[in-house]
């Protein structure tokens, strides 16, 4: 099992940085991305574009340091229902947006909507389930005076 | 808690100062912070990654039409109008997005153009490229010397 829990955080990991690293490399992209969504005050688009990235990046490289593991995956969830909720109201709304998730423009319209949708609830599944296997911060603190 | 709370802390601490680092040395990031789009204009990186069809108007002069334009884009200028609807009018589709160029920012034929479709032929989704020519130029690579 412990294996499984290090497969699930390294992927977990990857997907973070390679989605951080592809947006902090084309910020205006990710910008018009955002901006689709049509869910944020214009003014706050920009500051957002800039910070979210590297938000997934430290999320990302934190998860593989056991001290901020915990916390990292909080974010992880954090983050995820955050997309979850926009892509939603999307939906909902009916527009055709540009997903941004990983710096290449991908347009998500109609039925589309799915794949990104169940790919982000995996996302929140994988969290939620390192978040149960791991221990919390008093556990740690008992097992190592133990 | 208190642990949780520091690596949280930590995890976006570290990540708005990387951000606030990249806004000062990334010239990239520092356009997105100055110069946001007006509400009527797109960003190039927005216009080129949007899912729907697009129709690109020059509104500049002939001339400088003649020396370079967006690919497949139509000319079209307050002067010239009544010649030059005709094969705006033959391409256009209805959901299509126009969107209208002019040399740089601060030139305001693009602006009329867009008006003039709005208000006299009831185009409902026409936006201005933010930064106009200069901006789809400077995305351009430069041609390498043979």
């Amino acid at each position: 099992m412990k294996t499984l829990d290090w497969l699930l955080r390294l992927a977990l990991a990857g997907v973070f940085i390679c989605a951080a690293i592809l947006k902090i490399a084309n910020p205006a992209a990710f910008h018009a991305a955002i901006l689709t969504y049509r869910a944020l005050p214009e003014s706050l688009v920009p500051v957002l574009a800039l910070w979210l990235p590297w938000v997934e990046l430290c999320t990302g490289i934190a998860l593989l340091w056991s001290n901020h593991r915990r916390a990292a995956l909080w974010i992880v969830a954090a983050l995820n229902i955050v997309f979850l909720a926009a892509l939603a109201q999307a939906a909902w709304r009916g527009l055709d947006v540009v997903c941004g998730c990983f710096g290449r423009p991908a347009s998500v319209r109609g039925a589309g909507y799915l794949e990104y949708l169940a790919r982000d609830l995996a996302f929140l599944l994988v969290a939620a389930w390192l978040l149960r296997r791991e221990p919390s911060s008093r556990q740690a603190e008992r097992a190592r005076n133990d | 808690m208190d642990s949780l709370r520091r690596s949280w802390l930590g995890i976006l601490g570290i990540a708005s100062l990387l951000a606030a680092a990249a806004c000062a040395f990334d010239p990239r990031a520092r356009t997105l912070l100055r110069d946001p789009p007006a509400p009527d204009e797109i960003l190039l990186a927005a216009a080129t990654v949007h899912p729907g069809p697009l129709l690109w108007i020059d509104a500049r002069s002939a001339t400088e039409f003649a020396n370079g334009h967006i690919p497949e884009s139509i000319p079209l200028t307050l002067d010239d109008w009544d010649s030059q609807i005709v094969e705006l009018l033959a391409r256009w589709q209805p959901g299509m997005r126009v969107i209208v160029y002019c040399d740089d920012r601060a030139c305001g034929s693009s602006r009329s153009v867009a008006e003039k479709l709005r208000r006299e032929y009831q185009f409902d989704d026409v936006l201005i490229l933010h930064g106009g020519w200069s901006a789809w130029k400077k995305s351009q690579p430069i041609p390498q010397p043979r």
